[in-house]
């Protein structure tokens, strides 16, 4: 009887949190497929009746969102590239070896996510234009790396700890040297799990605001752009759904393909 | 084929010696078996051998030349694992070219050398396969393969059984021994499993707390245990103890009341002066067992009759301690039995109390 109980609390408790998720993403989507009338018209549908595609075809063709998109990929492939080749050596590292300090090393990874973006915002602006990486794509990605792995490495260490040492040992025991067993009997076994990693860490950059917002000015990342335009240039309704159901859709689709790696690295198993 | 020397092996991990100043010389072609319970150093001491720890003094020597900063892959060694660390992303034939590849042999020669390794271990028909389709027995015998594909000089195994279910241990125990004749590797084996011990070993290490005990042929091990540890790891049901009283000058020895008679060769030996305390060793098929109190006998009550097939296993109370007694299967005895056992004089093995080592009989005692 408690157990039930507990069991029928639980599901509501789960179906909330997934509503709260769910229901703005559903509402977002469903007006991104309403004509501009719609949206503006009093009571509003929330069903489009018929749904279109002039809103998100009247965003794409707004000022900037193309070149933005092509920032944002930019940035997002070169956040990837760093937080991966930094990220995977320390994730390889923190399984496969007991070294002084190993344990600060993890919570120090954790600590970078100590200090809120909106704290170091100044500093870092102030920063990048004295190095000249203001309003520079290369500069936004360095920032996003810096976000990103703690990710990265968490993921990547769990991938790693995946990999039994025994298989490089194998390989080493048949001639290999460190690095060929690494780089023949490891990393071909944990490919797909780096990849969930440069995934996860290209959506993080993907749908990074803060940080491009702050330190863009022409080169605006997609969601730099978006917020700019919507918090300041008071961009009409439909350009902000259409925006926002741009932004969202990558990521949904991508956490979905990644989700069982992402399911054990937060220490759950599903099959 | 080579000889393999451990000297003066000693490995630490943080505070704990987990080989402590082994020495071992395994000669040429011998198969030699590390055993000792779990944590007593045996897999630390073959990866030293192996060169997959670094170790913190002494120095291995394979085939006369010194391998200490030798890396794994040029020692002249292979090694089977205990959870066989088969390349799961790679075909069985994949597996086995391996090592091969890496060393860049000429593909005629790989295929040669795989195809009899492959006919060796009776996998010809999984080549192609990938090994999440194969069973825990292929899975072990694709890692045996791949390791002898190598010839190597020395062949080091890890517990390569312990995975697989009882039948099939008993079935790839005999293969080993028949892949070891034909090969003629020199071979160092891991296990905690006594009964492969004495099944594959020309000689047994026995070893406890990271040293060596006892290192002997396996009937010198099994008859001849060097302390009441060796003699309880080894044999199952393990050898018998009892505690006892030396009488009469080392002629006899007195247990729960009983005094038995030894032989000649006691008397006089280190540890056997009158009055000492002594344990009484006795393998549990070294008994005489009567229906009858006779001198030297000691008086027993059945307890539990466990018929295993080939002998049944009798547990008899003596004396408030329990004895294993195996007997042959066809006598009758029941739970509440009493019963008088004779321990075999020439099958009686004397420890002292505290460490458990083994006396040592008088030489030529016997002839007194």
């Amino acid at each position: 009887m408690a157990r039930a109980a507990r069991t029928a609390l639980l599901a509501m408790i789960a179906t909330l949190i997934a509503a709260w998720v769910l229901f703005p993403i559903l509402l977002i989507s469903l007006a991104a497929f309403s004509s501009r009338a719609q949206l503006y018209s009093w009571p509003r549908a929330i069903v489009p009746t018929p749904p279109t595609l002039d809103t998100i075809l009247f965003f794409l063709r707004a000022q900037g969102v193309w070149q933005s998109t092509l920032n944002s990929l930019m940035v997002a492939l070169f956040t990837t590239v760093l937080a991966v080749a930094i990220g995977a050596p320390a994730g390889y590292a923190l399984s496969r070896f007991r070294f002084p300090g190993r344990e600060g090393f993890r919570i120090g990874i954790l600590a970078t996510k100590m200090f809120p973006a909106t704290v170091l915002a100044i500093p870092l602006a102030v920063a990048y234009i004295r190095w000249g990486l203001y309003d520079n794509l290369l500069g936004v990605a360095i920032v996003h790396t810096a976000l990103a792995l703690p990710f990265a490495i968490v993921i990547t260490t769990s991938v790693f700890v995946g990999v039994p040492a025994e298989l490089e040992e194998a390989a080493m025991t048949l001639g290999c040297t460190r690095l060929q067993a690494f780089l023949r009997v490891a990393l071909p076994i944990a490919l797909p799990g780096l990849a969930a990693a440069a995934i996860f860490t290209f959506v993080l950059s993907w749908n990074e605001v803060f940080a491009a917002a702050i330190l863009t000015l022409h080169n605006r990342t997609l969601p730099a752009l978006l917020i700019n335009a919507v918090a300041f240039a008071g961009a009409p309704l439909d350009y902000r759904f259409a925006g926002g159901f741009f932004m969202i859709v990558p990521a949904l689709v991508i956490i979905f393909i990644i989700r069982r790696y992402l399911m054990t690295l937060w220490g759950v198993t599903i099959r | 084929m080579a000889t393999v020397l451990l000297d003066r092996v000693t490995k630490r991990f943080g505070r704990i010696t987990a080989v402590d100043g082994v020495t071992l010389e395994v000669q040429d072609g011998q198969f030699m078996v590390l055993l000792g319970p779990s944590g007593c150093g045996k897999t630390t001491a073959l990866r030293c051998v192996a060169g997959l720890e670094r170790m913190d003094a002494g120095r291995i020597v394979i085939g006369g030349e010194d391998v200490t900063d030798r890396q794994p892959g040029r020692r002249g060694i292979a090694m089977v694992f205990q959870s066989y660390a088969v390349f799961p992303h790679m075909t069985v034939r994949d597996n086995i070219t391996f090592g091969l590849r890496i060393r860049k042999a000429p593909a005629v020669e790989v295929l040669r050398r795989t195809q009899q390794a492959a006919d060796l271990l009776q996998i010809s028909e999984l080549l192609d396969r990938y090994p999440a389709h194969l069973s825990g027995g292929q899975r072990q015998r694709v890692a045996v393969a791949r390791a002898i594909v190598m010839q190597p000089a020395v062949l080091l195994m890890d517990e390569p059984l312990s995975n697989l279910d009882a039948l099939l241990r008993l079935q790839m125990r005999a293969e080993l021994k028949r892949l070891h004749r034909e090969t003629g590797a020199t071979t160092v084996y891991v296990t905690h499993d006594q009964v492969e011990a004495l099944s594959l070993g020309d000689r047994i290490a026995v070893m406890r707390h990271g040293v060596i005990v006892q290192c002997d042929t396996p009937s010198a091990i099994y008859n001849r245990p060097a302390s009441t540890f060796v003699g309880g790891f080894i044999g199952s049901p393990p050898m018998n103890f009892f505690r006892g009283t030396v009488e009469e000058g080392g002629r006899s020895v007195r247990v729960a009341g009983t005094a038995i008679g030894l032989e000649p060769r006691w008397a006089g030996a280190e540890g056997m002066g009158p009055g000492s305390e002594v344990v009484v060793g006795v393998r549990p098929e070294a008994f005489e067992v009567m229906a009858e109190a006779r001198p030297g006998a000691l008086p027993g009550v059945v307890v539990v009759v466990e018929p295993l097939g080939g002998t049944t296993l009798l547990t008899v109370s003596v004396g408030g301690e329990t004895a294993k007694v195996s007997v042959a299967p066809d006598t009758d005895h029941e739970p509440g039995q009493r019963l008088w056992l004779r321990p075999l004089p020439d099958r009686m093995r004397l420890m002292e109390p505290g460490q458990g080592r083994a006396l040592i009989p008088t030489e030529g005692g016997a002839h007194r």
